[in-house]
């Protein structure tokens, strides 16, 4: 996995948010799939980290979870995002949107006085 | 957030379906990916193995996500617990003997804290008992205290401005007649404000009111629940009913409640107003009282201290002749009672000394708890390389020491409870009433929360001991190990040898203090009492003025009761004296001599004075150093006779032969008394009484009708009671007999709460004498099991087992040595805490300590050779093998 980028705290609970916004119900396996493919393979997930971030998610109440069966009929547990989830989607994508827009004209105003 | 926590909160309980739907869920996880990398192209064994890789350690992952679940320190806790009850469960011998030995140590400190607690901590049960005063008289050169004097009382009533309201008090006897049968009971007079200053009300009916303490009021009578249940079969009407009492007519106005207790009286059955007679008001040399008072608001103690004590300084300028040195002592009343408690002061010495013994009971389970911490060395290892963290392994083995030692607290309590029982029944029946709740203990929450205190304490600070050494082990060396034994590491060793030196420590400071109450209990008991106590019966009458209106008459009626008693069978003799030695009675006079002038009151000398029956000398085995005792002879119209102590010979006739001197006995008598013999010394009070004047005379020479039977007995003294009532009884049945007590119980109600004492801290001695030999026992025996080795070698190049033996009482000497000096000084600390309970030997007692100090060493040593010899039996070749 050498040059990928390690997925940045607290972004991957946005991710999974983000995921089951566009996806609909999912689970712990698609949803990982699904935020590497996303980011074109340039991010490495961590699995083992998905399943604890899932379950604050749904102690959150932004998620719920229900078990079912997969397209290739395995049985598996499936998220999707609640209204509450819906909100915090809303709210923290905005937060991440004005932080990384911050941080762009930072950078960019860094590298004109240089 | 809140809602994340009420989550994780639930998230404690149903663990085993989460459980099992997280590994669901892994699963489920793995077959998805496997199938994914199957349909790459992978092996299907291929496609499962890189799943896995790629999710990492499964475990790590659950450890992870049960962080998340629930409360991380909670939750490892709940799992602690029940891998500590596994623990606890997997080993029972070591639990039930450490459970055991920590049960019986904080049994002593909840008794102890249960009867402090009940006895001198628990405020009075009396309304606001803070502002309660106990008011006496104090003698000003002797420091002497006792009642006041009940012109000094009014006069103090009236004009203090620090005490809102003064109350009188004091103890009575009362004869109860009527349809049922005579008898005498413990009375109170009380002042009719009494109760209310104290703030009691009745249980039925009320309590007094103002004015029928008046002299020529009609007599009224509260009465105990006791007697009501009793001698009334609790008859619901009592209010109004009139009793007979002292051959009066008393109304009975109300029933006190059942645990109404004023402990500075003892138990009382009726209560009656105290009536001030005219010359009370006026008269300075006679005529007592005890008095309780309540503060006015904002006053403190010792503004009324300073109040009453110029007040009682200006009644000495006043009334030089009676009052010159007489001052007040003035205490709060919780503190008056405290003082009386013969407990009291005892409770903290007591408690110190079980401390002492938890001390050495977790001293012993730290030790066998660091044993067992070597022992699952490799178990901690195993888990440290499993990725177990050190804190979590700390904390796992503090979790087992502390469920280990509250366990043991319950038990504890339980166990104390019993010993409560115990204590309470050791206390003398007639002692109890002067203990707070009558001496009766619970183990209540109270105590039950302390008892979990003092456990879940010693657990946290013993337990940690070794939870820390079991945490600190080294991986690698520990696995690597492969003697399948565990050795135990040279901190460790020393950690352990330094606990069982201060164990002997402990145990020689309470072995020696032990010995020296055990000492005291047996000079009190062996102490000279100037009297034969063996087989001797007592009772006491009271003959009233109506039935027996002239001296003769009660002289009569004694004289025929003694001829009577004397000659039924079993009785070897009998006689009647006022002041009969532990019968509680105290009695005295003023003593001036023929030919000198009267000396001012307060410089009369005084004596103690026994109005007795010829026979008296004989039955109680006085000692006639001189002359003789009283006779038949020395009747009414004989020249009047006495017979004085050799304390009092001594004090007043030094150098001379007192025979044939005269005295005069009370300041208004001119009756001249010869002495006419000397008799021994007698302990009236207690074995540790300091000798007193004392004279005897004889009750047809002064009359009294309130006497103390004594019938020496040929048998069994208390077989005789039913004989001496029916003797009564035959001269006049409504008569009646009360306190028939062997003379043996009354010296016992006073040497009791020693013996008690002495039995106490004789079972403590045993316990840690016992403790401390498992201690070093323990040790001994485990350094000789890891150097099985070493001695197998030693014997092989040819060390007789003697030089073994030796190598033994080296370690011995060491741990001895060590512990002599703390616990010598120790002892030295609780030995003059309880100075001043030792009678007949003092804090230094060398032999005592000496005695101790081998006791302890030969129980230790014999403790030391057991594994000593297990280890020298062994064969060289297979201690050598061994390994």
């Amino acid at each position: 996995m050498g040059d990928k980028t390690e997925v940045w705290q607290g972004t991957l609970a946005l991710m999974v948010l983000k995921t089951l916004d566009t996806m609909g119900p999912l689970h712990g396996y698609g949803i990982a799939r699904r935020i590497e493919q996303t980011s074109g393979d340039a991010l490495a997930l961590n699995y083992g980290t998905l399943y604890p971030a899932l379950l604050k998610l749904e102690q959150e109440g932004s998620i719920a979870s229900e078990w079912g069966t997969s397209e290739n009929n395995r049985k598996a547990k499936y998220y999707q995002l609640t209204r509450a989830g819906r909100r915090e989607l809303v709210r923290a994508a905005a937060e991440w949107q004005q932080t990384t827009d911050i941080l762009a004209r930072f950078l960019t105003a860094g590298e004109e006085g240089a | 957030m809140l809602r994340r926590w009420a989550a994780r909160l639930s998230g404690l309980f149903g663990r085993n379906r989460r459980e099992r739907e997280l590994a669901e869920e892994i699963e489920s996880h793995l077959q998805l990916h496997t199938d994914d990398n199957i349909r790459r192209g992978m092996t299907p064994a291929e496609a499962r193995r890189q799943a896995v890789v790629e999710l990492g350690s499964a475990e790590a992952l659950k450890e992870d996500y049960r962080d998340q679940r629930g409360i991380p320190v909670a939750d490892h806790a709940l799992q602690d617990l029940k891998y500590a009850g596994r623990a606890l469960r997997r080993d029972p011998g070591f639990t039930a003997l450490a459970v055991l030995t920590i049960a019986f140590g904080v049994a002593g400190p909840v008794v102890m804290f249960t009867m402090a607690k009940a006895w001198i901590l628990d405020p009075l049960p009396f309304s606001n008992p803070d502002s309660l005063i106990d008011l006496r008289r104090l003698e000003v050169p002797s420091g002497s205290v006792g009642g006041l004097n009940r012109a000094d009382f009014l006069d103090f009533k009236r004009t203090t401005q620090t005490v809102r309201e003064l109350a009188s008090y004091g103890n009575s006897e009362v004869r109860i007649t009527g349809t049922d049968r005579a008898e005498r009971l413990r009375g109170a007079a009380v002042s009719a404000n009494f109760f209310d200053l104290i703030g009691i009300r009745a249980g039925r009916g009320r309590v007094f009111r103002n004015g029928e303490d008046q002299d020529g009021a009609p007599c009224v009578a509260v009465i105990s629940d006791a007697l009501w249940r009793d001698r009334f079969r609790a008859d619901p009407s009592i209010e109004g009913r009139t009793i007979r009492l002292d051959d009066r007519d008393c109304v009975t106005i109300g029933v006190m409640p059942a645990d109404f207790q004023f402990t500075l009286l003892g138990g009382v059955d009726v209560w009656q107003p105290l009536v001030f007679t005219p010359d009370d008001a006026v008269n300075r040399s006679r005529g007592w009282t005890r008095a309780v008072g309540r503060l006015a608001p904002g006053r403190t103690v010792d503004q009324a201290r300073d109040e009453l004590t110029r007040m009682a300084s200006e009644l000495a300028a006043t009334h030089p002749d009676t009052n010159r040195n007489r001052s007040v002592q003035v205490l709060r009343l919780a503190d008056e009672v405290r003082r009386h408690h013969d407990m009291g002061f005892i409770v903290p010495i007591l408690f110190a000394m079980t401390a002492c013994v938890l001390l050495i009971a977790c001293v012993n389970v730290t030790n066998i708890m660091l044993a067992r911490a070597s022992a699952r060395r490799r178990e901690m290892a195993v888990r440290l390389a499993l990725g177990a963290s050190r804190t979590r392994i700390v904390q796992q083995w503090l979790v087992e020491h502390v469920l280990l030692f509250v366990a043991a607290s319950l038990l504890g309590a339980g166990l104390a409870i019993y010993g409560a029982d115990w204590v309470t029944n050791s206390i003398p029946l007639e002692n109890r009433q002067y203990l707070r709740n009558f001496a009766r203990l619970t183990i209540g929450p109270g105590s039950l929360a302390f008892a979990l205190a003092i456990g879940t304490l010693c657990g946290v600070i013993f337990g940690s001991i070794p939870a820390w050494s079991g945490a600190h082990v080294n991986v690698n060396n520990d696995l690597r190990d492969s003697s399948g034994r565990t050795t135990m590491s040279l901190g460790l060793a020393r950690l352990r040898s330094s606990l069982v030196v201060a164990e002997v420590a402990l145990a020689l400071a309470l072995l020696i203090s032990a010995g020296l109450l055990v000492q005291t209990a047996r000079n009190l008991t062996q102490t000279d009492l100037g009297f034969e106590p063996a087989r001797l019966l007592t009772f006491r009458l009271s003959l009233d003025d109506k039935h027996y209106p002239t001296p003769a008459a009660v002289q009569t009626f004694y004289q025929r009761l003694i001829d009577d008693i004397s000659v039924r069978p079993g009785v070897a003799g009998a006689a009647a004296g006022s002041l009969v030695p532990f019968s509680g009675i105290e009695q005295s006079t003023e003593l001036f001599f023929d030919g000198q002038p009267d000396p001012k009151p307060s410089d009369t000398p005084r004596t103690a004075i026994d109005q007795v029956t010829p026979t008296y000398g004989d039955v109680l085995g006085l000692r006639v150093r001189n002359g003789r005792f009283l006779a038949a002879s020395d009747g009414v119209d004989a020249p009047r006779v006495v017979v004085v102590n050799e304390t009092l010979a001594s004090r007043h006739f030094p150098g001379h032969d007192p025979i044939g001197q005269q005295l005069r006995l009370g300041r208004d008598s001119t009756e001249l008394w010869t002495i006419v013999g000397v008799v021994g010394d007698v302990k009236n009070f207690e074995p540790t009484d300091r000798p007193e004047p004392q004279v005897y005379v004889s009750i047809a020479q002064r009359s009294r009708r309130f006497m103390t039977v004594t019938v020496r007995t040929a048998g069994d003294a208390d077989a005789l009671a039913s004989t001496v009532r029916a003797s009564v009884a035959t001269l006049d049945p409504a008569e009646p007999v009360s306190r028939i007590f062997t003379m043996e119980r009354m010296v016992d109600f006073v040497t009791g709460p020693y013996r008690t004492i002495s039995t106490f801290v004789t079972l403590f001695g045993v316990l840690t004498l016992l403790l401390s030999a498992v201690g070093v026992y323990g040790v001994v025996a485990y350094t000789f099991a890891h150097r099985t080795r070493e001695i197998g070698i030693r014997m092989a190049l040819g060390a007789r087992r003697l030089d073994v033996a030796t190598l033994v009482m080296k370690q011995l000497r060491m741990f001895l040595l060590a512990a002599l000096v703390p616990g010598l000084a120790l002892a030295w600390l609780l030995a003059h805490a309880l100075e001043a309970m030792l009678v007949g030997v003092t804090a230094t007692d060398l032999s005592v300590y000496l005695a101790m100090s081998i006791l302890l060493a030969g129980v230790s040593a014999l403790a030391a050779l057991v594994p000593a010899r297990r280890a020298t039996a062994i064969d060289p070749m297979t201690a050598l093998r061994y390994e």
